[in-house]
């Protein structure tokens, strides 16, 4: 999509000598390339590799030279990994198609880069088997994207897949003979992997392996070599310590999965054992590789070697392992874990998990061990109830990590939802409650930063944490886990001794580059579901995604030009049609009956929209009462269809369903806020009609930044398989009554209030987050934190930039009030309420003050009547 | 050349009308505003979507207008 034909060429003009080109003026000709390009973004790259794949197809097939640009387009779409970007290394001309190619649903070429076309009869068993081996790179609807990376192959043998098979299968589904290339790859990347497992047994750690060989270099390595501890005296005159392998595959069972596949999924970790075994006919391997069918009762008794290395070292040991390229895969082996207290808890008969919750499941419990890794579903896909079932099967102490404390309480209540669990055996730890569990297991929730604090706490929290640090946990479920990588929040997952990891979230992508140290600190990615076979079939929403067109009005065009970066923000966010089309799809979707949400990061903006088109609207600042009793109205009164959100709807604030959703300004070209927030209406599958349910509009300014962050911020739903819709115009725009900023006046006196606005309206970030330490309430008046002196003791002092009148006071007082706010209303109308409520029924009141009421009545009834 | 200049003289300048839209042409303004002396190169501002400059500044001046709107335009790096 972002591969526009250059614009430039587009400018059109007459020479003033008479000599004129003969193109007429077309008004909107510099964007018509890119439009064509952009607005179906999605299917365009789909109808692209179609027919580079039938350009090979005839290529080859007519033996002619081969198509220079279908090659050049093929290297641009899939990217060497290894950076090997030349041209002629995507010429697959040379490749003799198998006989029955029409058959296999694969491309595969040298560098791993797999197309699989979703529309072949074989494509759903050969995609749970790329979703084992490689990496999605985008899933539209036909075609789709794989790619084969080290990370990913170490993943699928973390699942237990065996080289041998891996290619067998590849080669198996795949229109050409697999390249010998990418065999060697193969093999060299999973040569290692997996061999060298890490277990934490008895509340020791062993390093562990099939293959003594490994062990061996890994004990003559300086760095592991004097980590271990010596069991001579327990094992013998063995060198390894030798074990039986994990025997009892088939006892494990997920729970929540209807009877009659338990027995067949019991079977799904036990394909490296049939695969192994060999001697399977030919297909069947694909299906017993990929956990379809059921598989055979040989069950393999594994010769383990193992030493034990100290636990304290465990760090360098698994750092070391990376190093030197010999990975150690952690396992937990709940079942016979007898030091640790196991937890009473189970999922209640009522609770069902859906298949592919049961598919992810299996991914981690694949030996009856439960193995560390990350869980990727949608928003909306029954997360929580992963997690919670994941626990229910290691039956331990667990320890649950959230972003914030309104998911704690959401955890708690789903796990008393979900299990059969008492609300005892729940802690939940957090700024407000620090209580332990009954009995010797439980489960505590927490917060990331309650966790990752420094710094002097509480005494009761550093009882707690004290607590938290000393025991052992049986598992770790990583809420959101894509924050983990922050700098703040490692320390979470260092300070504990975990047998197992789970990470959980939505959006496996970051900005920087510090996705690739989840797999280090959590494990592989297990499992990600793929967002569009989930909306087919009901599971999530179906969203239309739409990208609005505004162009910016001259004048604040010139602005926008003129001023620094910093400030332009803004300006694009204030433009003038860009408030007109927010009202008009507002006003569009109120009448279909639709829930809105509106969503700007800059806290100056959204109160100046709201304002204007009369809308209640959240923030940072928004006291707690307020920002419930709007909430609460959004949910049940039909007359207030529309809320305003601020970064904190992004995550802080429980959402009630909303089925629209409108984003005017955003987090620069983050891709995981555009998908947590079209998470918000991925849960409104109540309006089953056919077509669209759920809209995602993203207003953006033309010719701005904007337009380059939104197209960055689109990747990831793109990649999931979402078609952005480009709307260039809003039909009956100028028909819509009371449109605001009619006039270039009103505009021109816009521009004005936007320009000579404080500066801490520029900024993207809700301020009042940063003031309130991310407690999102207002403090008293005397008690605001900017102003406050700090004695010795309390916090460090905070500096920020602010206008003069806020030092002072000032900004707090309004001379003047045109546009009202509708939260003011809204808690002017319940105070009425109240009011009318205290004098109008009599009910509620004391007897001792009606009485008291009456007395004072007649008193002045006789004072009255006397003269 | 003479110092005497006739006020009712008439003056040639020969130029090259654009049309474009409004976003390009203040983007065309802001480039020229950067600019001083002889390399201006807007003649006439005539109204929200022409401008009037000069000839022989058309090729830097699209050039310029290219790298600015270059700015907005997001290239998806394939290796991500």
């Amino acid at each position: 999509m972002s591969r526009s034909p250059s614009p430039a060429s587009s400018l059109d003009y007459f020479e003033s000598s008479g000599s004129a080109s003969e193109d007429d003026y077309v008004p909107h000709s510099r964007r018509a390339p890119r439009k064509a390009v952009t607005s179906a973004a999605g299917p365009s790259k789909k109808i692209t590799l179609k027919f580079n794949l039938s350009a090979i197809n005839q290529s080859i097939q007519a033996a002619a030279e081969h198509p220079t640009e279908g090659a050049i387009e093929d290297d641009y779409l899939m990217g060497n990994e290894d950076g090997s970007n030349t041209l002629g290394g995507a010429d697959f001309s040379n490749q003799d198609l198998k006989k029955d190619h029409a058959a296999r649903p694969l491309w595969v070429d040298e560098y791993g880069n797999i197309i699989l076309e979703a529309f072949a009869p074989l494509a759903q068993a050969a995609q749970d088997f790329l979703i084992a081996i490689s990496e999605p790179v985008s899933r539209p609807v036909l075609i789709h994207e794989y790619k084969i990376t080290k990370p990913s192959l170490h993943a699928a043998m973390s699942v237990g897949l065996e080289t041998k098979d891996i290619i067998e299968v590849l080669d198996r589904l795949s229109k050409i003979s697999l390249p010998q290339k990418l065999r060697v790859r193969i093999t060299e990347w999973t040569s290692s992997y997996g061999k060298i497992r890490l277990v934490l047994k008895h509340n020791r750690y062993f390093l562990e392996s099939s293959v003594p060989e490994f062990l061996k270099v890994l004990l003559n390595d300086p760095v592991i070599g004097p980590c271990r501890v010596a069991r001579e005296d327990e094992q013998g005159q063995q060198v390894f310590g030798m074990e039986r392998g994990p025997v009892a595959r088939r006892d494990y069972l997920i729970p929540g999965t209807e009877e009659a596949r338990r027995a067949e999924k019991g079977d799904a970790g036990g394909e490296n054992t049939v695969a192994r075994a060999g001697g399977r006919p030919g297909d069947d391997v694909i299906g017993a590789v990929i956990g379809v069918e059921e598989t055979d009762e040989i069950v393999e008794e594994d010769e383990v070697h193992s030493f034990e290395v100290a636990g304290e070292s465990m760090e360098v040991v698994r750092r070391r392992c990376t190093d030197i390229d010999l990975p150690a895969l952690e396992e937990y082996d709940f079942r016979n874990d007898t030091i640790n207290a196991n937890l009473d808890i189970q999922l209640k008969p009522m609770t069902v998990i859906r298949s592919y919750q049961e598919t992810s499941l299996a991914k981690m419990f694949g030996n009856g061990r439960a193995r560390s890794g990350i869980i990727v579903l949608p928003c909306g896909a029954g997360k929580t109830l992963v997690g919670i079932t994941a626990a229910c099967t290691i039956k331990k102490s667990t320890l649950v990590l959230c972003t914030s404390a309104v998911s704690v309480a959401q955890w708690k209540q789903q796990f008393i939802h979900f299990s059969n669990i008492s609300e005892r055996q729940i802690s939940t730890f957090t700024q407000g409650e620090k209580e332990m569990f009954a009995g010797p297991a439980g489960i505590v929730i927490s917060t990331y930063s309650m966790i990752a604090k420094t710094g002097k706490r509480a005494h009761d929290a550093e009882k707690m944490m004290q607590f938290l640090r000393s025991r052992e946990w049986g598992f770790l479920l990583l809420d959101e886990v894509h924050v983990v990588p922050a700098e703040m929040f490692r320390k979470c997952l260092n300070n504990f001794k975990v047998h197992a990891k789970l990470g959980l979230t939505a959006t496996l992508v970051r900005e920087d580059d510090k996705v690739k140290d989840l797999g280090y600190l959590v494990g592989p990615k297990l499992y990600e579901a793929n967002w569009m076979d989930l909306a087919k079939n009901g599971h999530i929403a179906t969203v239309q995604c739409a990208e609005v067109w505004c162009p910016m009005t001259p004048e604040f065009y010139r602005e926008y030009l003129r001023n620094p970066s910093r400030k332009r923000i803004l300006l694009h966010a204030m433009n003038p049609n860009k408030i007109q089309a927010c009202q008009f799809l507002i006003n569009y979707h109120e009448s279909r009956g639709d829930k809105n949400i509106v969503f700007s990061d800059n806290v100056y903006a959204l109160e100046a929209y709201a304002k204007k088109l009369g809308k209640s609207f959240i923030h940072g600042g928004t006291p707690e009462g307020e920002r419930l009793r709007i909430l609460a109205r959004f949910q049940h009164d039909p007359n207030l269809n529309t809320i305003f959100l601020s970064k904190v709807g992004d995550t802080s604030i429980d959402l009630p369903e909303a089925t629209c959703l409108i984003q005017i300004s955003s987090h620069f070209g983050s891709r995981r806020q555009e998908a947590q927030r079209l998470g918000r209406i991925l849960r409104a599958k109540r309006r089953n009609d056919e077509g669209f349910n759920a809209f995602f509009y993203s207003l953006v300014s033309t010719d701005t930044q904007e337009m380059y962050y939104s197209s960055k911020r689109q990747g990831f739903l793109i990649d999931q398989g979402y078609a952005f819709k480009v709307i260039t115009e809003l039909h009956g725009l100028d028909q819509l009554p009371n449109l605001v900023f009619p006039t270039k006046q009103q505009q021109i006196s816009l521009l004005e209030e936007v320009l000579n606005t404080g500066d801490n309206a520029w900024e993207t970030q809700d301020h009042y987050m940063r003031l309130n330490q991310g407690k999102h309430e207002r403090k008293a008046a005397g008690a605001q934190p900017s102003l406050s002196t700090n004695a010795g003791g309390l916090p460090q002092p905070q500096r920020f930039m602010a206008p003069l009148e806020h030092l002072s006071g000032g900004q707090n007082l309004s001379y003047k009030e045109q546009n009202k706010s509708l939260n003011k209303e809204l808690s002017r109308e319940d105070r009425a309420n109240k009011r009318q409520r205290g004098t109008g029924k009599p009910g509620p009141q004391h007897t001792l003050f009606k009485k008291r009421k009456m007395e004072i009545d007649a008193a002045k009834k006789r004072a009255s009547g006397q003269p | 050349m003479s110092t005497y200049s006739d006020p009712y003289a008439v003056k040639l300048t020969s130029g090259v009308l654009i049309t474009c839209d409004s976003a390009a042409k203040q983007i065309l303004l802001h480039i020229d505003s950067q600019r001083d002396g002889p390399s201006k190169f807007i003649l006439r501002d005539i109204d929200e979507t022409h401008v009037l400059v000069k000839k022989e500044h058309i090729e830097i001046m699209k050039d310029l207008l290219q790298v600015e709107l270059e700015q907005n335009t997001y290239i998806r790096d394939p290796n991500i």
